[in-house]
């Protein structure tokens, strides 16, 4: 059983017990101690009297002296409790006793023993000598018997045992009082203890929640006062923690109707939170509808400047459809920005480190504006220094962004005057510089109040504004943040009236263009007249031309010009935007070419030029180019054209249908054949060739083997087992042993892999048709599509078609088509070394390949695609363009 | 002159070779075994003897009783206590024996054992010196009280003699074997004037001894002992030989043996010492005569 003791008891055992064990044991030992002391000193008593009375009576017992023996005997028989001694001779003979009753006698022995009522005391009588011989001679040696009689004295055990008694008697008495004690003592600490416990019991009830229970009874002395103070603080707290409670009760019923409320507004929270989640996922698809339904016309705006530029026209007309195509690449790009929007309020934007040069991105986003800018009447200069043929490692089409914001809300807000860009650089170290980019426009400015807002997604310096030149007010917001993004500092100037300046201040990575210095330099000996009534633009094109032509001969006005243009065969005349101006210029070209001189006029886009009679001008758009202005005179040697391959006579006059799925594969297996002067009918599926086959007789099949509808093996199958004798080449990506050994076993006369192998794929088709030939190919140039010429933009379509085939499988959530059409473009990248696009490529089929991929990461690697494919068709690919001279 | 002495120095040497012829002719070295137990009071006696021959031609042999080879021939044994005494009539019936340190009774028991020439120095006191020396310390001594023991009872006739030559009665009882004898004691002391304690087994032993002192005293009867001890414990006075003494007196016979071929007959000590307790004397009322008044009066003894 578990006993449970308080602390109070506790103590008390621990300090009773061992009192209480000491004392009972102290008083049994001293109890036993003085119960045998008085019986030892009876017998030490009898004892002792025995001995003397043998010691005394040694001559009355030789003599058998009865009355010596009695007078021996008085004194012990007048000590207590004597009641008899009695002398016996050695033969143990009585020979004297003092008193007569019966008595129990033990001889022989010195001893004390008791029997009945009495102890019996013996001791021997010895006889002791002295010593009286000087001689042994006199006699031989003694022999002496020591003991001559025996003394016992008998004492009566009455006495002792009344002692004894009165000895049990006291301790009985003393363990009585202790008892007596202990029971008092318990009273009285009860009397202390119990109200305590009492006081404890209802403390404990009180705390148990019983807020009721008070102390009763009635105590003394201080233990009342304690009572009633106990009762007292328990009426205090029951009245304490009633009203506590009313009020809890009070709070919890308005915690309980807020509770009810925020349940009310929490659920219509969640169908406002779904609800904002619809409207927001109904937002995205919206805008990836809307962005595919912009890109479409935009495609075809796209593609058809682009055949306007493959065909025949004028420098002047090609330059407007390359402007047409890159506005068009812009206004591309700002529907990508308007959708990254919010993935930048998000800090989703991943910026992507490609080199590029930064001079071509400044003048094609220049070019983009210039329309707009010239319709105004604006100037739009150009600042560049030296540095600007270095090329950099950046975003350039996050940098486009910023700029054709910043220099489009430039000519937006400035109705007269200029708009103007100045680009300098200051080295950091050996590879980083830190480029300092300034807008500076002539508009209404912006007061100072409102410098701040500019930087606030939607807002503009006034309302008013955006009723008077529209927009949505993310440019500057997007800016700054991409400038910062980008580890830079966008800063703003204005005052109101006279114009803004926004300088970018922008740090990169800067590499030398290799281009740049190869080869010797062009010089202009010929003296140069150049007149340009803008005075900085005049400056910015006389920066240009002193670092190549040895005189020229800048005029500010039109009378100086036409004075000096006699003596000039070359004259460069800047034909201003504003169109008063303008009219000035053109109404003086006639007298100005009087003496037929070479005219280079630099004339802002869509402008009418009058027919000269004399003189065919040479015409560049402003803003000027510098190596269309070295181009027109004749001091630039960077073009060269491309090596066209060579044509095999061998294989002309065949017929080979390609099935091929990929417009870009088909094409280009197209240019390869036709060059060769090959006929060509092209398919999309196994299908569509089996149903080709129907009325035409190929003299080869390449087939595709990974298409739609009836892949190439399947039509590989079919096809052989109606025309065993056609020849059909495998066309695949797919490097497994298995699947060539499948292709052979369906019928294919041979397996070539992809990238496209022109070289041997005209050597495979040569084999096939007409037995072993060889066809010898020029490949100087590596790009293969640039020696067929296709067109880097069927490239780019491409990609750009699988990259939105892409984004719609993904909102689709078909990760297994997604998987496939990304295995296609990494295919492409991989065969154009678009190592940037390939790598993306390689982290989305990372993705996918997980069990559970991320929807999220999946999104932000196909924009991030999508980012550079439209990169690869701006920039670089513009400068691939024209250096290699296909468009 | 030289011739003078010359002459003399041959009449020297002439003299000393009658001299050395002499004494080979009359006797030569004795062989004599002296038989002591090895103890001090012994020695004494044998020391004494040794000291008392010097200058004797005598060739001395000492053993233990125990250590005697009865196969050696002497030409004299002299032993030295009873024990001595007993070994040389056991071992040497036939070679003469001076007997020494020993009491009367026990050579007069065992003698007639021995057959050849046999003479003897007791330890006991002369009756008639030590009756003189009762009459000398109390002088109107009417009553000597004694107590006999079957050993020294043959000496109660001699000491009744000399009693009867002093007049004085002799109040003497013997004692059986088993007897208590302090009643005997008791009785006799409290009716003498004086107690005159004879050695003996039966009647003394340190019991009696200090109970007749006790009794002496408390009756005031001047108890002559027989010891030094005895008085240091309380008697008044007492008679008896050193051994020194002893073996001076022996030494004296073997001499006259030596010189006169024959042995003298057994005798009580020469040589004495009396010595006396005044506590007791004071105690019991005793005036005790001086030294030299007491010599004197012993001496009679020695001179009858």
């Amino acid at each position: 059983m578990n006993i449970r003791l308080s602390i109070r008891h506790r103590l008390l055992l621990l300090t009773l017990l061992p009192l209480l064990f000491i004392s009972l044991v102290l008083g049994g030992y001293f109890t036993y101690t003085r119960f045998h002391d008085v019986e030892n000193n009876l017998i030490q008593r009898g004892e002792l009297l025995a001995r003397l009375l043998a010691s005394s009576s040694e001559f009355a017992l030789m003599t058998k002296n009865q009355e010596l023996l009695q007078s021996v005997s008085k004194g012990p028989l007048l000590e207590q409790d004597v009641v008899d001694i009695l002398f016996l001779d050695g033969n143990y003979q009585l020979l004297h006793r003092s008193a007569d009753f019966a008595i129990h006698l033990i001889t022989a022995a010195p001893q004390a023993y008791r029997h009945q009522q009495y102890w019996y005391f013996t001791q021997p009588i010895v006889t002791s000598g002295i010593p009286f011989l000087d001689n042994p001679e006199f006699q031989e040696t003694e022999r002496i018997t020591d003991t001559v009689g025996w003394v016992t004295v008998v004492i009566s055990n009455s006495r002792t045992g009344q002692q004894q008694q009165q000895i049990l008697w006291t301790s009985v008495i003393i363990l009585f009082v202790f008892l007596l004690t202990v029971f008092i003592a318990q009273r009285f600490g009860n009397r202390i203890s119990r109200p305590i416990a009492d006081m404890a019991a209802v403390m404990q009830t009180i705390q148990e929640g019983n807020l009721s229970a008070r102390v009763q009874k009635r105590y003394f002395g201080e233990f009342n006062l304690l009572a009633s103070g106990l009762n007292a603080l328990a009426d205090n707290v029951q009245q304490l923690i009633t009203e506590q409670q009313i009020r809890i009760n009070r709070a919890t019923r308005k915690l309980e109707s807020a509770m009810y409320h925020l349940q009310k507004q929490n659920s219509e929270l969640i169908d406002a939170r779904q609800q904002a989640e619809e409207a927001n996922l109904a937002k995205d698809e919206f805008l990836a509808r809307m962005s595919h339904e912009l890109r479409t016309p935009l495609t075809s705006v796209v593609g058809f400047a682009r055949l306007l530029n493959h065909s025949p026209c004028t420098p002047e007309q090609q330059e407007y459809t390359r402007i047409i195509n890159q506005t068009a690449q812009m206004l591309l790009s700002i529907i990508d920005d308007i959708l990254d929007f919010s993935k930048l309020e998000q800090n989703a934007i991943l910026l992507e480190r490609i080199q590029f040069n930064l001079e071509q991105v400044i003048y094609d986003v220049l070019e983009m504006q210039a329309p707009s800018a010239y319709e105004k009447g604006l100037e739009l200069i150009c600042h560049i220094a030296d540095f600007t043929s270095a090329e950099v490692t950046g975003d350039p089409t996050r940098l486009r962004q910023i700029l054709v914001n910043l220099i489009s809300n430039g000519i937006k807000f400035t109705d007269s005057g200029s708009v103007e860009l100045h680009i300098e650089s200051t080295t950091i170290s050996s590879q980083q510089s830190l480029f300092t980019i300034k807008i500076i426009d002539t508009g209404i400015g912006i007061p100072c109040q409102h410098l701040e807002n500019l930087f606030q997604a939607f807002t503009q310096a006034d309302t008013s504004i955006t009723r008077r030149f529209g927009g949505s007010g993310l440019g500057l917001v997007i800016s700054k943040r991409l400038t910062e993004l980008m580890g830079g500092r966008l800063e703003m100037f204005s005052q109101e009236g006279e114009g803004t300046t926004v300088t970018l201040h922008l740090p990169m990575r800067t590499s030398l263009n290799p281009l740049t210095h190869s080869g010797e330099l062009a010089y202009l000996d010929t003296p140069l007249l150049f007149f340009e009534p803008n005075a900085s633009l005049r400056r910015s094109l006389s920066d240009l031309l002193r670092h190549r032509v040895h005189q020229i001969h800048t005029v500010r006005s039109l009378e100086e010009c036409l004075q000096l243009a006699d003596d000039y065969q070359i004259i460069m005349l800047g034909i201003p935007a504003l169109c008063t101006q303008r009219n000035t210029v053109l109404a003086a070209l006639e007298r100005l070419v009087a003496k037929q001189p070479e005219l280079i006029l630099l004339t802002p886009s869509g402008v009418t030029l009058p027919d000269l009679k004399h003189v065919k001008p040479i015409i560049i758009n402003k803003p000027v180019r510098t190596d269309q202005l070295y181009r027109a005179l004749h001091i630039d040697k960077s073009q060269q054209q491309p090596a066209a391959p060579h044509h095999n006579q061998q294989l002309a006059g065949l017929h080979v249908l390609v099935a091929e799925d990929n417009e870009l594969n088909r094409l280009l297996i197209t240019k390869i054949l036709s060059h060769q002067q090959i006929q060509v009918s092209v398919v999309e599926t196994g299908l569509d060739a089996l149903l080709f086959l129907e009325h035409n007789q190929p003299d080869c099949i390449i087939m595709d083997v990974h298409m739609p509808v009836m892949d190439g093996l399947e039509a590989t199958g079919k096809i052989k087992s109606l025309y065993p004798n056609l020849p059909i080449i495998a066309l695949t990506a797919n490097i497994i042993e298995h699947e060539h050994m499948a292709l052979y076993h369906a019928g294919v006369s041979d397996v070539l892999l992809k990238p496209i192998n022109d070289t041997k794929l005209l050597n495979t088709l040569a084999t096939l048709t007409h037995g072993k030939l060889s066809v010898a190919m020029d490949v100087t140039d590596h790009n293969i599509l640039a020696r067929y010429g296709v067109a880097q933009s069927h490239l780019h379509e491409e990609m750009f078609t699988l990259t939105t085939r892409m984004e719609q499988l993904l909102l689709a959530a078909d990760a297994k088509k997604l998987a496939d059409v990304n295995h296609q473009l990494s295919g492409i990248s991989g065969l154009y070394q678009l190592a940037e696009i390939e790598n993306c490529c390689a982290l989305i089929s990372q993705q996918l390949d997980q069990t559970h991929y991320s929807a999220r990461i999946l999104w932000r690697l196909v924009q991030r695609l999508k980012r550079l494919v439209a990169h690869h068709n701006e920039p670089s690919g513009h400068q691939n363009q024209r250096d290699t001279g296909v468009d | 002159m030289h011739e003078r002495r010359a002459h003399h120095l041959l009449l020297f040497y002439i003299l000393l070779l009658l001299l050395s012829l002499s004494s080979n002719s009359q006797a030569g070295p004795r062989s004599i075994l002296v038989i002591s137990p090895p103890y001090a009071i012994y020695q004494s006696v044998r020391q004494q003897i040794s000291t008392g021959l010097t200058g004797e031609n005598l060739q001395f042999t000492w053993h233990a009783p125990s250590e005697v080879n009865a196969t050696d021939p002497y030409d004299l044994i002299i032993s030295i206590g009873t024990d001595a005494f007993l070994t040389a009539v056991e071992l040497f019936p036939q070679t003469p024996l001076i007997a020494s340190f020993l009491p009367k009774r026990v050579f007069a028991m065992h003698q007639k054992r021995h057959l050849g020439p046999t003479t003897a120095i007791f330890i006991d006191q002369a009756p008639h010196r030590q009756m003189l020396l009762v009459q000398a310390l109390v002088p109107e001594i009417t009553t000597l009280g004694t107590v006999f023991g079957q050993s020294s009872v043959s000496e109660r006739a001699q000491l009744q003699h000399y009693a009867n030559l002093e007049k004085i009665h002799l109040n003497s009882v013997v004692l059986k074997e088993e007897e208590n004898p302090i009643s005997t004691l008791q009785h006799i002391i409290v009716n003498s004037d004086a107690f005159l304690a004879v050695p003996d087994q039966n009647a003394f032993n340190r019991a009696s001894a200090k109970w007749s002192i006790y009794i002496a005293l408390k009756s005031s009867t001047p108890l002559i002992g027989f010891s030094k001890k005895y008085v240091d414990s309380g008697a008044l006075a007492a008679l008896y030989s050193t051994p020194e003494q002893i073996g001076q007196q022996t030494a004296e016979v073997l001499k006259h043996y030596l010189s006169a071929k024959q042995l003298p007959l057994p005798a009580h000590p020469a040589y004495y010492q009396v010595v006396t307790n005044p506590v007791t004397a004071r105690r019991i009322g005793v005036r005790l005569p001086d030294k030299a008044s007491l010599n004197r009066q012993l001496n009679r003894a020695s001179a009858s």
